[in-house]
């Protein structure tokens, strides 16, 4: 036996071009049946793979991958990893037959942990095309529903528009122009909250500044309005009660709370806590408030819109009015 | 008149584009000067017609409505308006966006674009449209007025 053979530990055959055994060092002969075949073919099978192998082996000077079973000593047929090298010696050609454990190979073991690695690969590169087509189909549904939401706003503002034109008395005409503010004060909250990066909230000063531009023209150049508004973020649901509330406020210090010179509307908006407060006052002849008897409009849709959000109104009306409506912060 | 009788007055076919025939709806005093003429391609019937009233009165002139590409294209080549105010959803699946690169190529006349996404994606796929500037709906006809005569000042 070649004596670099006998160095490895793993089970080695030498064959010549023929198939008959020349020799086998001590591993190789503990593992095959004794007393030991004469020809390979009788050792190997399946035979015609054993051939290849041998064959594939001759034509190059590099070992040959392959597979085979071999009948073991106890009868035992085993499945084994080969690797075959011809070595050519003077004009001899000699053929070893090295056995690999196919289960305990660690070419093996890594085998099959890069199949296992690919076909996750492949099962979460289908998971993740799956969630592309359905992120892809839930933007455009989410674009699609923002289109109809919008042009149905766009209706409705059309149709108060359209009403207000048509209207024959002036209390008719007011009262769709009352609620045609309101629209646009929702429209405007709208507007900032599909807007806004932060689906959690909107910008409570962008909102407020934007319902004080409605009302700039309507009050009229005489009439100056300030906005001091902190940087409060308001809940999407608590938005859309805030912007008809300072569209309410706003609409009673243009209506009532002027004197006609040097009139003057503050709106400010500013945390208290864990809550914000806001506040609109005029330097008008301020009032004293009745308990509301309506609540689609005026302070009692204020009052019932406070007492649904948990927060509270507070009216002042000796130097002109303010109104301070204080509403839960959370988002 | 009212937008009802408007609306039979001048509309008396099924088509969808159409020129305004009837007496123009009495302008605001103080609209002196808005007398751009307009075309505007909406395919919503009650925001069109808002739209046109509201322009009218502002002292506009529109000169037609379209509802989708193809009579928009025709009208821009019939009537010569100055500039479209144009939706971004059309009739049909029409694209305004692509209506307003066509009429701007073919005729020259821009566009002043309207959409419900003020998105930069749409703004980015509208540059070849050069338009005049952009509406965000919804909006209420006091501030497309406002926001009109301001594109108008700022185009001139």
């Amino acid at each position: 036996m070649d004596g670099i053979a006998r160095l490895l530990s793993n089970p080695v055959l030498l064959v010549d071009r023929t198939g008959a055994v020349l020799d086998l060092n001590e591993q190789a002969r503990t593992l095959i049946a004794s007393p030991v075949p004469a020809r390979a073919s009788e050792i190997f099978e399946p035979s015609d793979r054993l051939a290849e192998i041998m064959s594939r082996a001759t034509g190059t000077s590099d070992p040959v991958l392959g597979a085979l079973y071999i009948r073991t000593r106890g009868g035992e047929r085993r499945h084994f990893r080969t690797r075959v090298l011809a070595m050519r010696s003077g004009g001899t050609l000699q053929i070893a037959i090295q056995l690999l454990d196919k289960d305990s190979d660690a070419f093996s073991d890594l085998s099959r942990r890069i199949t296992a690695f690919n076909r996750e690969v492949a099962v979460r590169r289908a998971v993740y095309s799956r969630l592309e087509k359905t992120l892809a189909r839930n933007i455009d549904l989410f674009r699609e529903l923002q289109h109809r939401e919008k042009n149905h706003l766009q209706m409705m503002l059309s149709l108060f528009s359209i009403a207000r034109r048509e209207a024959r008395e002036p209390g008719e005409q007011a009262l769709v122009e009352k609620f045609e503010l309101k629209l646009r004060a929702i429209c405007e909250a709208q507007q900032i909250m599909h807007t806004d990066d932060d689906p959690g909230g909107v910008a409570g000063a962008a909102l407020v500044t934007a319902l004080t531009r409605l009302f700039r023209e309507r009050a009229g150049e005489a009439v100056t309005i300030d906005v001091d508004a902190e940087a409060v973020r308001v809940s999407n649901e608590t938005a859309f009660s805030l912007a008809l509330i300072v569209n309410e406020l706003l609409s009673n210090a243009v209506e009532h709370g002027m004197s006609g010179s040097g009139d003057h509307i503050r709106v400010a908006l500013h945390r208290a806590g864990e809550d914000f407060e806001l506040a609109v006052s005029d330097n008008g002849p301020g009032f004293t408030p009745a308990e509301p008897t309506r609540r689609s409009t005026g302070l009692g849709l204020v009052r019932g819109l406070c007492q649904h959000l948990g927060g509270a109104m507070n009216i002042s009306g000796d130097a002109g009015t303010c109104v301070r409506v204080r509403l839960s912060g959370r988002l | 008149m009212s937008w009802q009788d408007h609306y039979s007055a001048t509309n008396g076919s099924d088509e969808s584009g159409r020129v305004p025939g009837g007496a123009r709806h009495g302008a605001d005093p103080g609209a002196a000067g808005n007398s751009w003429r307009i075309l505007i391609v909406e395919d919503n019937w009650l925001i069109s017609i808002e739209l046109e009233i509201a322009l009218s009165q502002a002292g506009f002139e529109v000169v037609g409505i379209a509802t989708n590409m193809t009579d928009a294209v025709r009208l821009c080549e019939m009537m010569q308006p100055e500039v479209v105010l144009m939706d971004i959803r059309l009739a049909g699946g029409d694209d305004g966006i692509d209506a307003a690169i066509e009429i701007r190529q073919r005729y020259s006349i821009p566009s002043i674009l309207m959409t419900a996404h003020g998105d930069p994606a749409t703004r980015e796929r509208a540059r070849q449209a050069e338009p005049l500037g952009w509406i965000v709906k919804p909006i209420a006809s006091i501030d497309l007025v406002r926001r009109l005569k301001e594109i108008r000042r700022d185009s001139d």
